[in-house]
């Protein structure tokens, strides 16, 4: 199950921002090694909400992702809430 | 190669109001318009020589609720658009065709509820939770309060409850959840997918006062032209952003216009539609995920139009009237694209001084969807088939059967003057696909609102905040209390104010 969120995670990645599979590792910065910018939150949120059938917008959490393992640890939490 | 400090894109009353507290602010503004002349929806057209107003008909936010008058006065155009109130009950009216029942108000957002209680007297818990309900959501929403000094604020509650289940547990009187939903025709997204929270925004000063505007949107054009003059706010129409060049840093460096040449600018404010934005963008340039959000947008209902002339000679002059005619009791199912006939029908009377004296007029406006049209998408004004042209005439016929039903004392006397469909206004207003409000506001929904893309382009617009005249404005409002910076623009606000 796990192991299921981060390769759903990393598609979105890979199809949403057309980022190469090979840079995708968990502790890979968003931001800083991903290249996205503040601007494509948004944008990330709404992929993800939709890949997820999960309501991120109004979470406080989303502010403390850095790294795609935070990204994965929140998705589980909020997977494992509802 | 011409620099400014800020180009505006598009000139409908957002981009209107965002170019003009700019140049008030003293930056160097170019408001730039697709089409031939700058307004947008706002622009009125002339058929034998009687005014026709395009998208806007009436709007409230002019008594008690005063949203509206503030954002006017700052921009000192407030003795230039005046109000022509809707007085009387049977000016504001809602027909149940299906059940021939007629429900009339006063204006005033008590007196409606009183009236209401009045209708329905078993239903007082319901419509007293209701009308709190809308009062406290409007008046907590700091953003329609332009005096108000406010931090961004958190989405409330009923942001996330639909219109339809707040009305679901609130009664089970059908009727009453119609007419609580009545509005609908206002904000062009069915309850079902609107939140209980932009219901209340938008209908809460439909509910204090409504009104048309002496010259329509026209008043409102002349009013922001004289203005612009003062401020050396340039203007360009036939144009538009053909391309985003030179960019670094997720900044554009060079604005591409469609005739060739090249701008520079801090900054770009987009009011068009969130499809036309992706388009001026390039979906080459952005992320899937950011062309997946754009796209995903569903788009607002839209309306056929009908421009009559009530040729009796004995009919005194009309006041401004609105009279809604439900064909079913059921709003949701009134909003189903699958629906064909007898739509919900909004009818808007006015009398205008033309040349040739007083004349009565009506623009009815029926509820359509992209598909009703969707078969001629490929035909260009002026070039339509014969079969698009039978459309157009059975509807416009059946419109007038219904008004006849309505008012039988108009029977004899109504001569349709022209008649619009989503195709018309796709065509007339550069807007994808003939929508009224842009995009549907729909629970949930992460519209495009403020900084888009690159670091110095930005989205306003009707689709931003809330639809129609006054959402549309705000957004514009909104946008520059951020390109200002707080404090300048809470200055600005306060002076303006004082001063007018």
């Amino acid at each position: 199950m796990s192991d299921q969120i981060e390769t759903m995670i990393n598609e979105v990645f890979e199809e949403s921002f057309e980022i190469e599979k090979e840079d995708l590792k968990p502790e890979a910065n968003i931001f800083e090694d991903l290249g996205l910018d503040s601007l494509d939150v948004v944008d990330l949120v709404v992929a993800l909400q939709k890949k997820f059938s999960v309501e991120i917008r109004t979470d406080e959490r989303i502010k403390d992702i850095r790294t795609l393992e935070d990204l994965s640890k929140f998705i589980k939490e909020l997977k494992s809430e509802s | 190669m011409d620099r400014y400090d800020d180009i505006v894109v598009g000139s409908g009353v957002s981009g209107l109001t965002t170019a003009l507290i700019l140049g008030m602010n003293q930056r160097r503004v170019l408001l730039i318009e697709k089409s031939p002349a700058i307004g947008g929806s706002l622009s009125r057209f002339y058929k034998k020589g009687i005014p026709f107003d395009t998208g806007f008909h009436f709007t409230g936010g002019f008594a008690n609720d005063l949203v509206l008058l503030d954002m006017l006065s700052v921009l000192s155009i407030k003795d230039d658009i005046q109000p022509e109130f809707v007085k009387y009950p049977e000016d504001n009216q809602f027909i149940f065709e299906d059940q021939n029942r007629s429900f009339t108000f006063h204006q005033g957002f008590e007196q409606n509820k009183k009236e209401m209680l009045a209708y329905f007297p078993h239903e007082k818990k319901a419509i007293n939770t209701y009308f709190s309900k809308v009062k406290s959501i409007r008046e907590n929403t700091k953003a329609m309060n332009i005096r108000a000094d406010f931090e961004m604020q958190p989405p409330m509650d009923e942001d996330s409850i639909s219109l339809k289940e707040m009305l679901d547990s609130l009664t089970e009187n059908k009727t009453l959840k119609t007419l609580f939903s009545a509005f609908s025709m206002c904000h062009g997204t069915e309850p079902s997918k609107i939140s209980f929270a932009n219901h209340s925004r938008v209908t809460y000063s439909l509910y204090e006062s409504i009104a048309r505007v002496k010259n329509g949107g026209n008043a409102f054009i002349k009013a922001f032209k004289n203005r612009f003059k003062k401020y050396n706010i340039d203007i360009k129409t036939n144009t538009f952003i053909s391309s985003c060049e030179d960019i670094e840093k997720r900044k554009v460096g060079t604005f591409v216009l469609n005739n060739g040449s090249k701008l520079k600018a801090e900054n770009c404010i987009f009011t068009i539609h969130p499809k036309e934005i992706l388009k001026t963008f390039r979906e080459e340039n952005t992320s899937r995920a950011f062309s997946d959000r754009v796209n995903g947008f569903e788009e607002s209902i839209g309306f056929f139009l009908t421009f009559i002339r009530n040729t009796d000679k004995n009919q005194k002059p009309f006041n401004p009237g609105i009279t809604t005619l439900y064909p079913y009791n059921d709003m949701n199912k009134m909003f189903d694209p699958q629906l064909k006939e007898d739509l919900p029908l909004v009818i808007v009377r006015n009398s205008e001084k033309t040349k040739n004296g007083n004349i009565n007029l009506i623009n009815a406006f029926e509820l359509s969807h992209w598909n009703h049209v969707k078969a001629w998408a490929d035909s260009s004004t002026g070039r339509r088939s014969r079969e698009y042209k039978e459309y157009k005439r059975k509807r416009t016929n059946r419109i007038c059967k219904r008004i006849i039903k309505a008012f039988p004392e108009y029977k004899g006397y109504l001569e349709v003057i022209d008649s619009a469909s989503m195709l018309t206004f796709r065509d007339y207003l550069n807007n994808p696909q003939g929508s009224a409000y842009g995009i549907k506001q729909k629970i949930g929904q992460f519209n495009l609102f403020g900084r888009v893309q690159y670091k110095n382009t930005f989205a306003a617009g009707q689709s931003a905040i809330l639809p129609g005249v006054v959402g549309a404005m705000m957004s514009g409002f909104t946008i520059c209390r951020y390109l200002l910076s707080k404090d300048v623009y809470i200055d600005f606000i306060k002076n303006q104010l004082q001063k007018n």
